[in-house]
């Protein structure tokens, strides 16, 4: 076969498949989705591992209530929103007057506009190396600092405000939502922290309903007024839509119960040394209260049930390959039985057998190229969004 | 240069089972003769052009085309003098379905069956469909091509290298008389342009008065006109 017939039957091979052109595009559908399942979820849980196991190696230990280990480190580490029994502030108090390192309390109970609202100390801003790279970290009661990606997705800054989510919108007993002040946005960090938005402890406490301000009788707004006399107000039925923490107010706040009854979600030591941390963590754990994790050791647990799943999903990625193999090679015999006639015709004028294999290699090595290219770009376009699937995980 | 016969035959024989059989004592084909095969069905007149183009071989006896023995060639060596000497239409046309009228005229070009450049054989595939008046539907695919049109087209593919034998098996079977003799027309005229040999069997007997020489294999012996 000479070089113009190898090119020729590219050409043929290529009118051939442009002809049939529904059939050729289902054989490059089947060949990409054989080749792009096993890339895509080798891909994923590697960025799955990564992002996991880079977030627990830079958390050392976790406390919470006694319950669901694998609950309470997805809770603390990525903000999951899970029931956890909680502890409280008064525990944290124990347990930091005891030493060793810093505790760093965290309630993740409630959310704003759907993202976690983180309320903690300064320490954790610490512990992550989170900076702002705009405005200032929470420094009032009622401010907050968001994650970079999620101040870019809401279009908020410095400056706007954002509220929390109303947990019980028909029980007018529990506290309304609380219109948090922006006061920065925090650089990207690559991790959970760009969708979350921060606050301090005590403004989560409001939103718990342990904490409120009452507010001077000469500053209840007049739409709500339906008789002021002297010594006496009568206010309409009308509800209050929502808190906010003002200059003229923040004096005012204060908490109703004592440490023992402020939850948290959760602890986050950073112990000072190793023997401190495996010290506590003994202690806490042959208590019948409290538990202490390390993230290492959970993650790898978990990571060692994703990838007995990708074992799995790799047998029926195989299982997969053969069978588009094998509808190849169908489709192959089938054209070669239904083109017996333009065969017959091209061996009745010459063409040699070098040149009608070729022809048919061509085809396959064309649907097979184009099944491939289309799966590498799927593969390579869902990697750039690896980490928001990551998130979704 | 090679001036003898084209084609020479002697005491061709060919069997296919114990129905058929085929015996041809001597033939003599010249170079830019026109010989018209003539018998029913079932007479041999296809058999004997797959044996003139090489495609089946004599059980006995030789036959020389083009200069060579086609027995003593291996099945490759044949197919390439086919592909690149001898141009061949049938009468059910046999047109790729995936390529346009112009692709079927130039599929020599993708099956290697000329050295001439691209611009060449292009320009060579305009002229014979000018000459056959389907200049006007080249990009057209087959399916949406008249009877006539499609022969015309596989009639211009059999020329386009202008080999020096053409074979020709019934390719006005299955068209009207007019078109018939339209690309009966053009076949004759375009192989004397190019000095080419053609072997054409038919049912038709109208047509052989345009022929040098009438083989009649009704009786399976060559009887000239």
């Amino acid at each position: 076969m000479n070089a113009a017939a190898m090119t020729g039957s590219l050409v043929l091979a290529l009118r051939h498949l442009r002809h049939h052109r529904t059939r050729s595009l289902l054989i490059v559908a089947c060949v990409a989705a054989a080749c792009a399942i096993p890339l895509l979820i080798r891909v994923l849980t590697a960025d799955f591992q990564k992002a996991l196991i880079t977030r627990a190696r830079a958390t050392p230990q976790l406390i919470g209530s006694k319950g669901n280990r694998f609950d309470l480190t997805m809770a603390l580490l990525y903000f999951r929103q899970v029931e956890l029994p909680t502890l409280s502030f008064a525990d944290f108090r124990q347990l930091a007057t005891n030493g060793g390192g810093v505790f760093i309390p965290l309630n993740l109970r409630f959310t704003a506009r759907h993202r976690a609202l983180v309320a903690t100390t300064p320490d954790y801003f610490e512990l992550r190396g989170l900076r702002p790279a705009a405005g200032t970290l929470p420094l009032l009661l009622g401010d907050a600092v968001l994650g970079a990606r999620l101040a870019r997705q809401l279009k908020l800054g410095v400056g706007d405000s954002i509220f929390s989510d109303q947990r019980e919108l028909f029980d007018i007993s529990k506290p309304q939502s609380l219109k948090l002040h922006i006061t920065g946005v925090l650089a990207p960090s690559g991790g959970p922290d760009d969708d979350a938005v921060f606050t301090d402890l005590k403004s989560a406490w409001i939103l718990e309903g342990l904490c409120h301000a009452h507010t001077a009788a000469n500053q209840v707004p007049e739409r709500l007024v339906l008789n002021r006399a002297p010594g006496r107000l009568t206010l309409s039925e009308e509800l209050i839509d929502y808190n906010e923490v003002t200059p003229a107010n923040i004096s005012e706040y204060h908490l109703h119960t004592d440490e023992a009854h402020l939850p948290l979600t959760g602890l986050i030591f950073a112990p000072n040394s190793q023997k401190s941390g495996t010290l506590l963590r003994s202690r806490l754990n042959a208590g019948k209260l409290w538990q202490a994790v390390s993230p290492m050791e959970v993650v790898e647990d978990l990571l060692a049930y994703v990838f007995r799943l990708r074992s799995l999903f790799d047998a029926v990625s195989v299982v997969l390959g053969l069978l588009t193999a094998a509808m190849i090679g169908m489709i192959t015999a089938l054209s070669i039985r239904v083109r017996s006639r333009e065969l017959e015709t091209l061996r009745r004028i010459g063409v040699d057998r070098l040149t009608i294999a070729a022809l048919f290699s061509w085809e396959i090595a064309i649907l097979i190229g184009l099944g491939a290219a289309a799966a590498g770009l799927a593969v390579g376009l869902i990697s750039l969004g690896a980490p928001d699937l990551v998130k979704l995980l | 240069m090679n001036t003898g016969p084209l084609i020479i035959g002697r005491e061709v024989r060919f069997h296919h089972g114990d129905s058929f059989s085929l015996h041809l004592p001597e033939l003599t084909v010249q170079a830019g003769e026109r010989l018209a095969l003539i018998g029913p069905s079932g007479s041999g007149k296809s058999t004997l052009i797959d044996l003139i183009a090489g495609i089946h071989l004599p059980a006995t006896g030789s036959l020389e085309v083009l200069g060579v023995d086609w027995a003593t060639l291996p099945e490759n060596r044949r197919r390439e003098i086919r592909r690149r000497r001898i141009g061949m239409a049938f009468q059910e046309f046999e047109l790729l379905d995936y390529l346009s009228a112009r692709e079927n005229i130039l599929l020599s070009r993708y099956i290697g069956a000329s050295n001439e450049s691209p611009l060449t054989l292009a320009q060579r595939t305009e002229d014979l469909a000018r000459a056959a008046g389907i200049h006007q539907i080249l990009s057209r695919a087959p399916a949406r091509l008249s009877q006539g049109e499609r022969q015309r087209v596989a009639l211009c593919r059999a020329l386009l290298t202008r080999p020096p034998l053409i074979l020709c098996d019934e390719p006005t079977g299955n068209l009207d008389p007019q078109s018939a003799a339209a690309v009966l027309t053009l076949l004759l005229d375009q192989a004397k342009r190019d000095g080419a040999a053609v072997i054409m069997a038919t049912h038709d007997h109208g047509l052989l008065a345009r022929f040098d020489r009438v083989l009649d294999l009704t009786r399976r012996s060559p009887a000239a006109e």
